[in-house]
């Protein structure tokens, strides 16, 4: 069998006056082989054969060969494409350029979408490494879910299961905890830099994240205490050219942590393309040092504890282990370790999130940072699909309304003999080459808008499009299959003429084929009216999002964090914050500071169960709880509904007394605000019961992708951990210099940092307005591709009903007749598509919305602008072929024969 | 003179021609070859040499009786020619003159 291929093979390339002897030497050894029993004789036949496939001994490619017959038919067909190009200028422009805005969009979004799904590629075993999330139940009530976790759950999990080989444990995420470090290593000038993307970490991390140490070693680097690794990019900002290692960094923080640590190695910056950034990392164990008790409460807080919920925890399963089943036995795990649970009707979830759908799927609380949006890029990534396929669309309708120009050529080329395969071939090619020059020309459009593309999609311009492997696959597939897809029904159509009718002239489009082109154009139009619609919808969505009343006013807000070194005495603390707040307000920049230890747009982290004291234990709910200072509901203009605000001048707010929000006071289970007034309150957890002395309206703590919070505020008095100060609206940049001043006079040594409190309030709807602005310019490009190929039907069916227009002009008709002659085919197909494609862009858009708690209704507005923009568009594109074949002289059309 | 100019594989399959005389087909030199020189011959190698060196000029060949042992196809036998002679000549020449130029001394050392 094998030898008969062979052979066969060997005849097919082998030059004809080299092939008798040659295959007779072959055969003679292989006879040889068989009497001799050497093993594989049919193997080693093929063996040589292919040692003998040398040019030297093939046939040459011009004589007498079958392959040159094609190749010059190839060429031809080559030709023939070419030409048939340069003759239709329009059509061939339409197409191309229609087909690469089509390729262009669609390369451009999976450039996009692939970005947003290389998020952690660069780690190793990122199959087998998990986040393990914490879901936390309170009377049966979920109270979060949470990226955090008990310092316990990891070293248990490796302890417990054979199953996970590895944890790591990483504390103190920069955005929460207040962080300045300073080198010293004697400069007269030292740098201190506040840091936001700082952790401690456990000395498996380095290894397990996969960090490519420049200097020291990634396995042991975070073993000691008071050792610390820093980024390549904070190397050279702290110590500029110098060797970094050995060098000293202090850190110090808001709770007065203050610790001389020792550089210990140098990691490559991380990319963009991870959930989690960070460029210092401390010795987790330094955490232990801190117990200067001895009476070992480190351990419990940091170590092993089951009751503190802050640390990302992260484990390295076996290969090809099965996550869920090791999730199954969890809950047997948190029983062992957390048997208080039970009687305090609590209940905790452990899970295990794949690292790598945490860009894309994970919302819970304390993210190291806000997260992309899964669905977002789908919906896109969609929308790519539609926009290539209403080009390929475009090009099979102008080629088949073409026939009329084609079916002679056709005619004659079977006259003389040609096969239908070989036109279906010729016409694949010409397929082939337009598909080809629309690629060329995608790129030229991907290059020109590239920068614009980066902005609006929020894509590093470090993630070069070129560089990507998946990019040039896609390329070859989309020209291949493009070119087949598109090409392959037209070139059965137009294979398929009759050469004595088309000859005779006696061509009209087939019914069939004219059924087709308008189901054709109907779904083109289906898509863009779906995608009108769809940008409306967001469009609206974002727009009440961010236009709904929050409860609070944050414009002209500018927020500074509490100093990170502080002293130690709290009396010179309480006079310093004093000084900082009257040395301000008395600035005419200022409108007024407030303090609290809530910032708007963040997740209010602490809850516990709250009841009045006439209420069983039970029936406690879990509440928010935060504090604010005297004047920070007055300052940020938040309505008190019942009661009154905390007082400065009544001297007991601070120890007794307690405002709620109005659903906070509803889920205490009073039926009016007033009600609460007055009333006592339990608070377990901190054994206090203090009263109620006002109801407050809700308010929205985060964006409105989350539901208001039910909230119970204390007096943070001075314990406040952010300064909420409002500005003049005229002149914000003296007003941050006042605060500057007044900032380094107040707390001094501490650096000076603020920010725009809407500016980060609105940075959650970060991936929303991206997600936004995609499907907006996307949407948009796909309209422009739709019209473009209905420009093109228009042109070709005005040039085909020429003399019947001549006819009926001379016959009486007005310009006016015509004109509605030709628009109203187009205008009722597009109409047809918009009324078929309403409900379901309906359906999908409210499946959409229902990721938001507050959330628009669609309207009839939406569909009627659909409507109304797509009709309007149709006309106006198909206007300049009705109008110029309306007004045409008749006496140009009939004077043709 | 670099028309007679040989390769040193070339020159092998030339001198084996010669060697196998009546009998110089495919097979007879591959073996002859394999066995002489202690090498391994791709029948690949060999036969686009031989046509090389037919093109050349080097080598003349003849169809056989066909042959039932190798499936009823005939042998190619190959012949030096005259130019093939005096290729092979020039290349003893050149060899001969360099062995005669090697000072004794120059080889007189141990090997290994």
């Amino acid at each position: 069998m094998i030898r008969k291929i062979a052979s066969k093979f060997f005849k097919f390339y082998c030059h004809p006056a080299y092939w008798l002897d040659i295959s007779g030497d072959l055969e003679e050894i292989y006879r040889y082989n068989i009497r001799n029993k050497k093993k594989y004789p049919e193997l080693r036949y093929l063996l040589q054969v292919l040692q003998l496939f040398r040019p030297s001994l093939m046939k040459s490619i011009n004589e007498n060969s079958i392959i040159s017959n094609h190749t010059i038919m190839l060429k031809n067909y080559f030709n023939v494409a070419f030409r048939s190009l340069l003759k239709n200028r329009l059509y061939s422009f339409i197409n191309i350029f229609g087909l690469a805005i089509g390729i262009a969009a669609f390369l451009l979004i999976n450039h996009y979408v692939a970005f947003e799904k290389s998020y952690e590629n660069h780690i190793q075993n990122k199959e087998d490494i998990y986040r393990v999330q914490l879901d936390v139940y309170q009377n049966g009530e979920l109270v979060y879910k949470s990226s955090e976790n008990y310092p316990g759950a990891g070293p248990a999990l490796v302890e417990e299961f054979p199953e996970v080989i590895n944890s790591a444990k990483l504390y103190n995420m920069g955005s929460k905890n207040n962080v300045v470090i300073t080198s010293e290593n004697g400069e007269e000038n030292p740098q201190a830099l506040k840091h936001r993307k700082f952790l401690y970490a456990e000395a498996t991390f380095l290894p397990m994240f996969s960090n490519q140490m420049i200097q020291g070693d990634a396995k042991t680097a975070l073993e000691k205490p008071f050792t610390i690794v820093i980024s390549e990019s904070m190397a050279k900002k702290y110590f500029g050219n110098e060797n970094p290692m050995g060098k000293l960094l202090r850190l110090e923080d808001d709770d007065f942590n203050n610790e001389l640590c020792e550089v210990t190695g140098v990691f490559k910056d991380v990319p963009e393309n991870t959930h989690l950034k960070y460029d210092v990392l401390i010795s987790f164990n330094t955490l232990f040092t801190r117990d200067t008790s001895g009476n070992g409460w480190a351990q419990t807080r940091y170590g092993n504890g089951w009751k503190r919920k802050d640390f990302y925890t992260y484990v390295q399963l076996m290969p090809n282990t099965n996550p869920e089943k090791l999730e199954s036995q969890f809950v047997a795990l948190v029983d062992k370790f957390k048997p208080q649970n039970q009687e305090r009707n609590a209940k905790d979830l452990l899970s295990l999130q794949p690292l790598q759908d945490i860009h894309l799927f994970s919302q819970l609380t304390d993210e190291a940072e806000v997260n992309g949006n899964g669905e977002g890029v789908f919906y896109i990534s969609i929308i790519a699909f539609f926009i290539l396929i209403i080009a390929w669309v475009n090009y099979i309708n102008l080629s088949t309304a073409r026939s009329f120009d084609r079916g002679r050529e056709v005619g004659l080329r079977k006259v003389m003999g040609s096969y239908r395969s070989s036109l279906i071939i010729q016409f694949l090619v010409e397929s082939f080459v337009i598909n080809g020059l629309a690629m060329l020309l995608a790129f030229a459009l991907i290059f020109f808008s590239t920068n614009l593309f980066h902005n609006l999609s929020g894509t590093p311009l470090s993630y070069i499009i070129w560089a990507q492997p998946w990019f040039w696959a896609m390329v070859g597939g989309i020209v291949f299959i493009g070119a087949l897809l598109s090409g392959i029904y037209p070139a059965f159509v137009l294979s398929s003429f009759k050469p004595i009718q088309v000859l005779h002239g006696k061509l009209r489009n087939s019914s069939g084929g004219v059924a087709m082109r308008k189901a054709l154009v109907i779904f083109q139009f289906a898509m863009s009216v779906a995608l009108i619609v769809g940008t409306a919808t967001v469009f609206d969505q974002m727009e009440y999002m961010q236009s709904q009343n929050l409860g609070f006013d944050m414009s002209q807000t500018i927020v500074v964090e509490r100093p990170p070194k502080q002293d130690t005495s709290r009396q010179v603390r309480i006079a310093n914050v004093k000084s900082f707040k009257t040395g301000l307000k008395q600035r005419p920049e200022i409108t007024s500071v407030a303090g609290s230890t809530l910032l708007p747009g963040k997740k209010l982290r602490f809850k516990t169960p709250i009841r009045t004291n006439l209420q069983s234990q039970e029936e406690a709910v879990p509440l928010s709880v935060a504090g604010m200072d005297f004047d920070f509901a007055e300052s940020m203009n938040m309505e008190i509904i019942a009661g009154r605000a905390f007082s400065e001048e009544l001297r007991d707010d601070l120890d007794s007394l307690v405002i709620v929000t109005e659903n906070a006071s509803r889920a205490l289970g009073f039926e009016n605000p007033e009600d609460a007034i007055g009333k006592r309150i339990e608070i377990e957890r901190f054994r206090w019961s203090p009263s109620i002395v006002g109801v407050m309206a809700d308010y929205h703590q985060e964006n409105l992708k989350e539901e208001k919070p039910k909230t119970l505020v204390y007096l943070s008095g001075t314990g406040s951990e952010y300064y909420m100060i409002k500005i003049n609206a005229s002149n914000s940049a003296a007003a941050i210099t006042a605060i500057e001043e007044q900032w380094h006079k107040s707390f001094a040594g501490n650096p000076f940092h603020y920010f725009f409190l809407d500016e980060y309030f609105n940075s959650y709807y970060e991936s929303e307005r991206q997600f936004k602005d995609l499907f907006a310019a996307f949407s948009i490009l796909a309209i422009i591709v739709g019209c473009l190929g209905l420009f093109g039907l228009s042109s070709f069916t005005a040039i085909q009903r020429a003399r019947e227009i001549a006819i009926r002009k001379v016959l009486g008709s007005t310009v006016l007749n015509i004109i509605q002659l030709l628009s109203k085919e187009f205008l009722i197909l597009v109409g047809t598509a918009t009324i078929i494609i309403w409900p379901l862009s309906y359906y999908l858009m409210n499946q959409w919305l229902e990721n938001y708690p507050y959330r628009i209704d669609i309207g009839w507005s939406s569909f009627a602008y659909s409507g109304i923009v797509v009709l309007f568009v149709t006309a106006v594109t198909i206007s300049y072929q009705t109008l110029k074949s309306a007004r045409a002289n008749p006496v140009d059309a009939l004077n043709h024969e | 003179m670099k028309e007679y100019q040989l390769g040193e594989f070339e020159e092998i399959v030339l001198l084996t021609v010669g060697v196998l005389y009546d009998e110089a087909y495919g097979v007879a030199l591959k073996t002859e070859i394999e066995q002489r020189g202690k090498r391994s011959v791709s029948i690949g190698a060999l036969q686009s040499t031989l046509r090389r060196l037919e093109r050349k000029g080097f080598l003349d060949s003849k169809l056989g009786e066909p042959d039932i042992e190798r499936g009823g196809k005939p042998k190619r036998f190959f012949r030096i020619t005259a130019y093939g002679k005096k290729a092979l000549l020039h290349s003893k020449e050149i060899r001969l003159s360099l062995w005669d130029s090697i000072p004794k001394i120059a080889l007189d050392c141990k090997i290994g």
